[in-house]
């Protein structure tokens, strides 16, 4: 019998043309997908490089796991619909009257569905197979092919996998008799990740024994593995392997055998509540009703019936999709993995962020958008088909108001649905900010990123599933492709389309500011998001033409019901829409056709620029040695004008008659020098321009350049100009540079020349700025330097700054309505310039003590005041040091050194690292080589950890050293590249800088002895201090190594120059 | 008030013709559509419901154009379908509130009455906070008759009713269309001629998608009186009946043999058949089955 079921069943899918649709959708994707990765679609690279294989042991795994989080759509519809077709058909009461063994029937039907999934897993594999073999493929992602690979990935993990999602999914349609519930399964291996991950976070063993699906395991053992073991090893069948696979078999195993032995061939009678019955029916007084009086009641078809109809299905639709426990089971796993992000994020690792609002309505709303997205696509389809489900669709449908006012019901009912999961991401998020103590709820805040920001691409979703779900009466069919479609949006960038218009519904991550909200990018988000919504508006056009009541016999009679239900009130509509649709689209259009850098060709644009101005790499320039500028701020329409003078001196011992100057690209720049010139070459795509001086600058000679800059209007897509309604960040970058430096790598310590340029600005030493700036009368504008005098003048405020001492050629202007704040200390004064509040102390003893340890050991401080100063998020989530002003994203203000005492303040931290670059970074300012950042943050991370040790205890030194060596370990997973030592790091690889350098430095400090590698530290600032040439890694390597007589050399050789 | 039907037509896309040029006229009054499965009723009947558009014709109630304005159909119009559900966990009082907003009844207070009235008039006011789902097959039947009454219908179409009835549950669920149909135009099809027998002034029977008769019962009856003929015979016998004679209907009788009902107006014809011929008061059923033998298509 168990044969005749597994046959009958396994035909009973052959059969179907949607099985092979299925199948043919999924090895398509998978070969775009895959082929597309492996660099089919674009041009061949010439150079060889070391690079991740694709198709390695563990490249294979990678792919094929995440590429079967798409396939589990297939769970509900081929081992779910196995089971549940029995229920949608009502055969089940006549099986259930066959002498046929309860095993045999549900075996039978679990392994058909089971064989099925195999069977698309493998053609899935013979597709990757078979692209891997394909000409025009870069080879430097490519290995030896290997069919181990395949075998081993789908033997330890897809048959598992399967085997586990298929036992849960069965389980519950056997328990549920529901298909719903069924196409939750879809997202469970996801959001229990999500959760593993916050709650483990820090405990990679855990997070990989209890990952359902294995990707974690197989990312934890290959946890400490180079490209080269990467490429080359097969993934090791470890003991934590097992672990997982058989823990997730046992309990899958153990919930089907629950379910196995509830399950009965018994028709399940809904239960009703007697006692209840009996209650109210007593409580009410008897009706006296004369049969033969029958009460003829007034009926009305007008907008206030309508409206009772519409609220009528709300309310029935509503308490359907509430009432079952999918939509509960959903809901409760996404507030799961809500809360856990929140904690998680908030205590990312030894930090303590603040739960703050415009932090909650961020990262953790995003996996619960995609909970209220799929729960859209489930309950859309419950909604459109429920009345023919439950067969009372012909009661209905004799009802004498129109299709429309039923669709618009059903869609309400999905939005209030929508409304009701928003509710509770909303009263999780702030329960979970009371639990850790945060009572500063921002309710607006709330509201306008649920309910606005993110209700309209939502509600765009609830319009095209009820367009699919109308068009496609099979529901498996329409939430399959309401599935491909929104998953296949996401990737349809990575097919070489370069156009957001043909991106449906996928918005960019926004973050919130406290400065200026959703900032510059509000525009083009509401834009994006309302033509995504405009074209949902059209489908659910077409979908209210084909909605029908009614009974359809065939398509050109649903077909011809379209037609006919075309009419002018209708085609206003859409008309509406069209119109919507098509502003927003033109905006959009137009928006990208502006011509900036994201637009330009631009490899055209630099080999253009190359074969004119290659020629003068290394050109000797003068060197920028004072700045003096007037910038007015126009925050209100979000623009500035400055004009400035740079005082340049030829500090070369050779005469210079030729001079590239490069200005800011997303400004409009007029230069002019004081010696007579000519432009000899000029490229406009760049802005970089080769001036001939007619007579050429002598030896020591100066000159000056004077310039004129205004900031270019912002575009729908491109933030070209830096000024903001409130938080204005400019850096210098808008000014004009000297000198030929256009590649995005430092050169190699040995180079001729680097040390002739500092790391940070290679057409300057250290330079004296003159700053006056203006702006709105309601903010305040800072620059490096002392406050020279501040006024109002003709509704402008005034500041005026000048440095007294010259600093490097890195500063920023910001200007935000702060409210500051004065804390002094010695001599010494700190004014926090900021909006939010609260842990000013914090970032005052960073200060403090950063100042006070670096004095013991190194140079006097010299600045009387210090300010710590808040940037908007948008401007990035850095912090830096400019001068004796410390400047910090606000995402550094978000730090809670009270709710977990224990941890690491993150405010101290930073603001005592940022100090400490005073010494680190400017007292000594490294060459423009590989391996500056070893001098500029190893050091002050070592620093760092010796401060932690004397300011606060030995423990949180201890942790702070760990945590370094925690950040190496996972830079190192990430790395696609190989990895240099870190006497050649690059200023992107923090992980080496920050992290090796830090533990490595502190080693090696305990092996000569802290006060020994100090006095080291002291004498290497004293030999490089105020120079105009700069030390490389290699300097201080050969300078240690000295220090130390030599004996060491091994020990620094390996800490510097090799790899673990 | 009555229902004109005009050569309407339906054809299905695996290729069935439900209905082939149908007409009726005059329907009025508690009308019986009599026929075999698959005859055509339920299609005519979703077809009048405004359930299905025809391939072409045209049906007319009164001054209402069916077809060109099924709206103002359903605002009169009462249906009962031959199979129907409910949403789950929905109690009867609750579920007519709902089918009261979806005829037109705004009156929250109206509402409340009339349900109470329709629960009484079927006999379901007890179990009117029940969850109609699960209800018994011979409740869930008035339960379908309770929703029909509600907007005061002046046509109702009950398709099927009695299919799967116990006797008693049969009885009271005519007594209810009996007091429902006297003022208004009913439209019950079945396939059981007992049925139309006990309640209806006027029929038609429909075979494959065709009326093959349209008549009033007792006319039918009386056209048959002195051509219906009865007899017992052995049951290894009947194929030869039937060959020579026009069968209408056989029976076994309690002995093991076979009573058959023959339509025969020349009675030598019968005494050239050897039996005991006896002379029988024609029936509906007699009626029935003449007229699908008469249409020469029936199988």
């Amino acid at each position: 019998m168990f044969k005749l079921e597994f046959l009958h069943e396994l035909s009973y899918w052959l059969r179907k043309w949607e099985t092979y649709f299925y199948l043919l959708v999924f090895m398509g994707f998978g070969f775009l997908i895959y082929a597309g990765s492996l660099g089919l679609f674009d041009p061949v690279p010439v150079h060889e490089e070391m690079r991740r294989h694709l198709n390695s042991f563990s490249g294979i795994n990678d792919t094929l796991l995440s590429y079967h989080k798409l396939l589990f759509v297939l769970l509900p519809i081929f081992v779910g619909g196995s089971l549940y077709k029995d229920y949608k058909g009502n055969a089940h009461s006549i099986i259930y009257s066959f002498p046929i063994l309860k095993k045999d029937y549900l075996l039978g039907r679990l392994t058909a569905g089971f064989l099925l999934l195999l069977i698309v897993s493998f053609l899935v594999m013979g597709t990757f197979i078979f692209a891997e073999h394909l000409p025009g493929l870069n080879p430097n992602l490519l290995g030896e092919f290997s069919m181990g690979a395949y075998l081993q990935v789908f033997l330890v993990y897809l048959f598992p996998n399967w085997l586990i999602l298929a036992m849960i999914t069965f389980a519950v349609v056997m328990m549920t008799r529901n298909i719903y519930a069924a196409f939750g399964v879809v997202i469970v291996p996801t959001i229990i990740q999500l959760i593993t991950e916050n709650a483990f976070a820090g405990n990679g063993y855990l997070i990989a024994l209890f990952d359902p699906i294995g990707q974690n395991t197989s990312a934890f053992i290959q946890k400490d593995w180079d490209i080269q073991s990467k490429n080359e090893l097969a993934l090791p069948i470890s003991s934590l392997v097992i672990y997982n696979r058989a823990l997730w078999l046992f309990l899958s195993g153990l919930f089907f055998l629950y379910a196995y032995r509830s399950f009965g061939f018994v028709e399940r009678l809904e239960r009703s509540f007697p006692w209840a019955i009996k209650q109210k029916s007593e409580s009410e007084a008897p009706r006296i009703l004369e049969k033969s009086a029958r009460m003829v009641a007034a009926k009305t078809y007008d907008f206030g019936a309508k409206l009772q109809v519409i609220w009528a299905g709300v309310r029935i639709g509503l308490l359907k999709i509430i009432k079952s426990p999918i939509f509960w089971v959903l809901t409760a796993l996404g507030i799961t993995g809500v809360v856990f992000t929140i904690i998680r994020v908030s205590t990312s690792e030894e930090f303590v962020l603040v739960p703050a609002t415009q932090f909650i309505v961020g990262l953790p709303f995003i996996p619960y958008s995609m909970i209220v997205v799929l729960s859209t696509f489930i309950f859309s389809g419950l909604i459109i088909h429920r009345e023919r489900q439950s067969q009372m669709h012909e009661l209905v449908a004799i009802s004498p108001f129109s299709n429309s006012v039923f669709l618009f019901s059903k869609l309400l009912s999905l939005i209030s649905m929508q409304f009701i999961m928003l509710c509770l991401f909303i009263i999780a998020g702030m329960i979970v900010q009371v639990s850790l103590g945060y009572y500063q709820f921002d309710l607006g805040l709330y509201f306008f990123c649920v309910f606005i920001q993110a209700w309209i691409p939502l509600i765009t979703w609830i319009f095209a599933s009820v367009f699919v779900h109308t068009i496609f009466r099979n529901l498996y069919l329409g939430i399959f492709l309401l599935f491909i479609g929104w998953i296949g949006t996401q990737g349809i960038s990575n097919l070489g389309f370069d156009t957001r218009l043909i991106e449906f519904n996928l918005l960019p991550n926004i973050s919130h500011s406290i400065f200026n909200g959703m900032g510059t990018q509000g525009e083009s988000y509401f834009t994006l998001a309302f033509y995504s919504f405009f074209i949902g508006c059209v489908l659910l056009w077409f979908g209210s033409l084909f909605y029908q009541r009614e009974l359809v016999s065939s398509f050109r009679e649903f077909w011809a019901i379209g037609q006919k239900r075309i009419s002018f009130k209708s085609v206003s509509y859409l008309i509406i829409a069209m119109v919507g649709f098509t502003f927003s689209g033109i905006k959009i259009y137009e928006a990208e056709q502006e011509i900036g850098f994201a637009n330009l060709d631009r490899e055209k644009v630099m080999k253009d620029f190359t074969a004119d101005f290659a020629q003068y790499d290394g050109l000797t320039s003068p060197k920028i040695v004072s700045i003096k500028a007037s910038i007015d701020l126009l925050p209100e329409n979000r623009s500035f004008v400055a004009k400035g003078q740079y005082t340049l001196v030829n500090k070369s011992d050779e005469v210079i008659d030729k001079l590239i100057i490069k200005t800011g690209f997303d400004e409009q720049t007029e230069l002019s020098l004081e010696a007579p010139n000519s432009i000899l070459l000029e490229n406009k795509g760049l802005k970089v321009f080769l001036f001939q001086l007619d007579e050429g600058l002598a030896v020591g000679d100066s000159t000056t350049l004077n310039f004129k800059i205004k900031s270019t209007d912002n575009t729908l897509f491109e933030r070209n100009s830096p000024v903001l309604s409130n938080g204005t960040f400019l850096r210098s970058d808008i000014f004009p540079r000297l000198g030929y430096n256009f590649s995005n790598e430092l050169p190699d310590p040995q180079s001729p020349g680097v040390e002739k340029r500092n790391y940070q600005a290679i057409d300057s030493d250290l330079v004296d700025l003159e700053f006056t700036i203006s702006t709105s009368p309601d903010q305040i504008a800072i620059a490096p330097g002392n406050l020279i005098s501040e006024k109002i003048l003709n509704d402008r405020a005034i500041y005026q700054y000048k440095t007294l001492q010259p600093i490097k050629f890195s500063f920023g202007i910001t200007s935000a309505n702060y409210i500051p704040e004065e804390f002094e200390f010695g001599d010494k004064k700190v004014v926090v310039y900021s909006l939010h509040k609260g842990i000013e102390k914090s970032f005052v003893d960073g200060v403090r003590d950063a100042i006070r340890f670096s004095e013991e050991r190194f140079t006097e401080y010299p600045y009387d005041e210090i300010r710590v100063i808040e940037f908007p998020l948008s401007e990035g989530s850095f912090a830096t040091v400019y001068g004796n002003n410390l400047v910090l994203s606000e995402l550094r203000f978000l730090a809670s050194p009270d709710l977990q005492p224990e941890k690491i303040d993150i405010a101290y931290y930073v603001a005592a690292h940022e100090t400490m670059h005073f010494w680190w970074g400017n007292e000594v300012i490294p060459a423009h080589a590989q391996g500056a950042t070893m001098i500029t943050e190893s050091i002050t991370e070592y620093q760092m950890l010796r401060l932690l040790a004397e300011s606060q205890s030995q423990e949180a030194s201890k942790e702070f050293y760990g945590l370094q060596k925690e950040r190496y370990k996972n830079g190192k997973l990430n790395l696609t590249i190989e990895e240099p030592n870190l006497a050649r790091v690059q200023p992107s690889q923090q992980f080496i800088s920050y992290g090796k350098g830090a533990f490595s430095l502190f080693d090696l400090s305990e092996e000569i002895g802290q006060d020994a590698f100090d006095s080291f530290l002291n004498d290497f600032l004293w030999d490089w201090k105020g120079r105009d040439i700069y030390p490389t890694s290699d300097d201080f390597v050969n300078s240690l190594k000295a220090f130390t007589k030599h004996e060491l050399d091994e020990l620094i050789d390996q800490i510097f120059y090799e790899v673990d | 008030m009555s229902l004109i039907i005009n050569n309407i037509s339906k054809k299905y896309s695996n290729g069935v013709k439900a209905l082939d040029e149908l007409s009726l006229d005059s329907v009025s009054g508690m009308f019986g559509l009599l026929g075999p499965n698959g005859a055509g009723k339920s299609s005519l009947m979703r077809t009048i419901a405004t359930l299905q558009l025809p391939d072409s014709g045209e049906i007319f109630f009164n001054d209402i154009n069916v077809l060109n304005e099924p709206m103002e159909l359903r605002k009169i119009l009462g249906y009962l379908p031959q199979d129907f559900g409910v949403y789950q966990g929905e109690s009867a009082e609750r579920l007519l509130d709902y089918f009261s907003i979806l005829k037109g009844i705004t009156s929250k207070k109206e509402r409340s009455i009339l349900v109470d009235q329709v629960l009484e008039l079927t006999n379901l006011y007890e179990a009117r906070k029940k969850s109609v789902s699960s209800y018994s097959g011979g409740m869930k039947r008035r339960f379908g008759i309770a929703q029909l009454l509600l907007n005061d219908p002046k046509l109702i179409i009950v398709d099927e009713p009695t299919a799967g009835l116990d006797p008693a549950e049969r009885t009271r669920f005519l007594n209810v269309i009996r007091a429902i149909g006297s003022v208004n135009t009913v439209i019950l099809s079945t396939h059981i001629v007992a049925d139309v027998n006990e309640l209806c002034h006027d029929m038609a029977i429909i075979n494959k998608g065709q009326v093959v008769n349209h008549l009033k019962p007792q006319d039918g009856i009386l056209q048959l009186k002195g051509n219906i003929w009865g007899a017992k015979i052995n049951p290894e016998r009947l194929p030869e009946f039937e060959r020579s004679l026009e069968v209408l209907s056989s029976s076994y009788t309690p002995d093991n043999f076979i009573f058959i009902r023959v339509y025969e107006n020349e009675k030598s014809k019968l005494d050239s058949i050897e039996a005991n011929w006896e002379s029988l008061v024609p029936e509906l059923g007699d009626v029935y089955f003449h007229s699908l033998k008469d249409s020469k298509e029936y199988v």
